[in-house]
C-alpha cells in the first residue's frame, strides 16, 4: 500500500499507476511546508508490517512471498529492478576521473614553509644577471687585493 | 530462493576498489588500495583502514599532494556508484565526485574519525543539493558509452526501458528516499551501515527504504509485474 502522508496534494502519484512523464509530478515524500516532518520510526497509520519488505530484507523466503496474493508479479518486478541496481553496483569510477581531480586539487593548500637556505632558487635571466654581476665584483676585489 | 538482494551484512563502511559483493554476511576490511605501512610485518593481520586513511591524511597535511590521489583510488568508486544512484547521470556523477573530494581536500584538517564516513556524508549532501535545486531534462545513466551486456537487441532494448522507466521513477522519489534506497538496494548496505553513514537511526532508514519501495512498486507494477 503506497503511502502519501507527506505529499498532501494531488500531483504526488498519477491515477492508474501510469508512469508520469519526468517532472511532472511532485516527488515522493517531498514535505508540504519548510516545516518538513520527522522521520517516522513507527509504521505508518493502516499499513500492516509488509510481507513485502520482510522478503526484500531476506526475513522471508521467496516461496513464501510467491505464494501470497500478488506475490508472482511483485517477485518479477523486483528480479527485474534487482537486475538493474546489479548493473549499476557494477559501475566503476572512469579513470580520466581521478587525474581530473587531481589536476583540479590546488598546489599550494598544504605546502609547508622551509627555511631560505633550504628553498630552491628559481633560475631566470634576472637571478643570473644578479649572480654574474655578483662574481665579477667578487673577483675584481680579490684581483685589485693580490695586486697591492 | 531469499531475496535480500544478495546484499552483503557488512561492518565496514566501504569496501575499496570493490566492484563486486562479499558473500551474505561477510565483513569485509580487507585492502586493496596500496598499502602505505609494512606490509612485510604481519601479512595475515588485518589492517585498519582507518588508520592507513589517517596516515594519508597526515601526509597530505606534511604537504605530500600527491599523497591525496591514493584516497581518490581508494573511495572513488564506492562514491560514484552512489552518486550516479542519486543522480542517473555519469557527467553529474563525475563532477559532483570531482567537487566532493576537491572539498574534501581543502578542508582535510576537519576530518574528526573516519575519513570514509566524512567524505561519504560530503557527496551524499552534494547529490541530495543537486536533486533539490536541479530543473532536470532528459539524463539517465544509459548515456555513457558502456559496453553492452545484453545477449540479442530485443534484450536490450527491454532493459532500457526498464531502466528509463525506473529512472523516472527514483527521479519522483523525494532526496532522502531516493538516497535510502539507492544506498539500501544498489549499494547493498546494511541499515546499520546507513545509519551510521547518515547519522540517523536504524528505524527512519527502515521507513524511507520501505516507502521508497511501495512508490516504485506502485509506479511500475501496471507495466512491468
Amino acid at each position: 500500500m503506497f503511502d502519501d502522508l507527506n505529499t498532501p496534494d494531488d500531483r504526488a502519484l498519477p491515477a492508474g499507476g501510469a508512469l508520469p512523464a519526468r517532472g511532472e509530478l511532485a516527488r515522493v515524500g517531498d514535505e508540504p511546508s519548510p516545516a518538513a516532518l520527522p522521520d517516522r520510526e513507527v509504521p505508518l497509520p493502516g499499513a500492516a508490517p509488509s510481507l513485502l519488505h520482510q522478503w526484500l530484507d531476506g526475513d522471508v523466503a521467496t516461496a513464501i512471498f510467491r505464494a501470497t496474493p500478488g506475490g508472482d508479479e511483485a517477485v518479477d518486478l523486483w528480479n527485474k529492478i534487482h537486475d538493474e541496481a546489479e548493473t549499476l553496483r557494477s559501475r566503476t569510477t572512469p579513470l580520466y576521473v581521478h587525474k581530473r581531480i587531481m589536476d583540479a586539487l590546488p598546489d599550494d593548500k598544504y605546502r609547508v614553509d622551509q627555511p631560505w637556505y633550504r628553498r630552491p632558487i628559481p633560475m631566470n635571466p634576472a637571478v643570473l644577471a644578479v649572480v654574474a654581476v655578483v662574481l665579477i665584483a667578487l673577483g675584481a676585489i680579490i684581483a685589485r687585493a693580490a695586486l697591492r | 530462493m531469499r531475496w535480500g538482494w544478495r546484499a552483503p551484512a557488512r561492518k565496514g563502511i566501504f569496501r575499496p576498489q570493490d566492484g563486486v559483493l562479499p558473500a551474505p554476511g561477510g565483513v569485509s576490511r580487507q585492502l586493496q588500495a596500496p598499502r602505505l605501512t609494512n606490509p612485510a610485518a604481519d601479512p595475515t593481520q588485518p589492517v585498519d583502514q582507518a588508520d592507513l586513511d589517517q596516515e594519508v591524511i597526515r601526509r597530505v597535511l606534511g604537504g605530500s599532494r600527491d599523497a591525496f590521489e591514493l584516497l581518490i583510488v581508494r573511495y572513488s568508486d564506492p562514491l560514484y556508484r552512489h552518486a550516479l544512484g542519486m543522480t542517473g547521470s555519469p557527467d553529474v556523477a563525475e563532477d559532483i565526485l570531482q567537487q566532493s573530494f576537491i572539498k574534501a581536500y581543502q578542508h582535510l584538517s576537519e576530518v574528526r574519525g573516519r575519513f570514509d564516513a566524512w567524505v561519504f556524508r560530503i557527496v551524499a549532501n552534494a547529490c541530495k543539493d543537486w536533486l533539490k535545486n536541479i530543473r532536470r531534462t532528459h539524463v539517465s545513466y544509459d548515456e555513457d558509452d558502456q559496453p553492452s551486456s545484453y545477449s540479442t537487441p530485443e534484450e536490450e532494448l527491454d532493459r532500457n526501458e526498464l531502466r528509463s522507466d525506473l529512472e523516472v521513477a527514483l527521479a519522483a522519489l523525494a532526496p532522502s528516499l531516493r538516497e535510502a534506497f539507492v544506498m539500501k538496494h544498489v549499494e547493498g548496505r546494511s541499515y546499520e551501515e546507513m545509519a551510521e553513514l547518515l547519522g540517523t537511526t536504524v528505524g527512519a532508514l527502515k521507513m524511507r527504504v520501505h516507502r521508497a519501495r511501495e512508490a516504485l512498486q506502485h509506479l511500475l507494477e501496471e507495466k512491468y509485474a
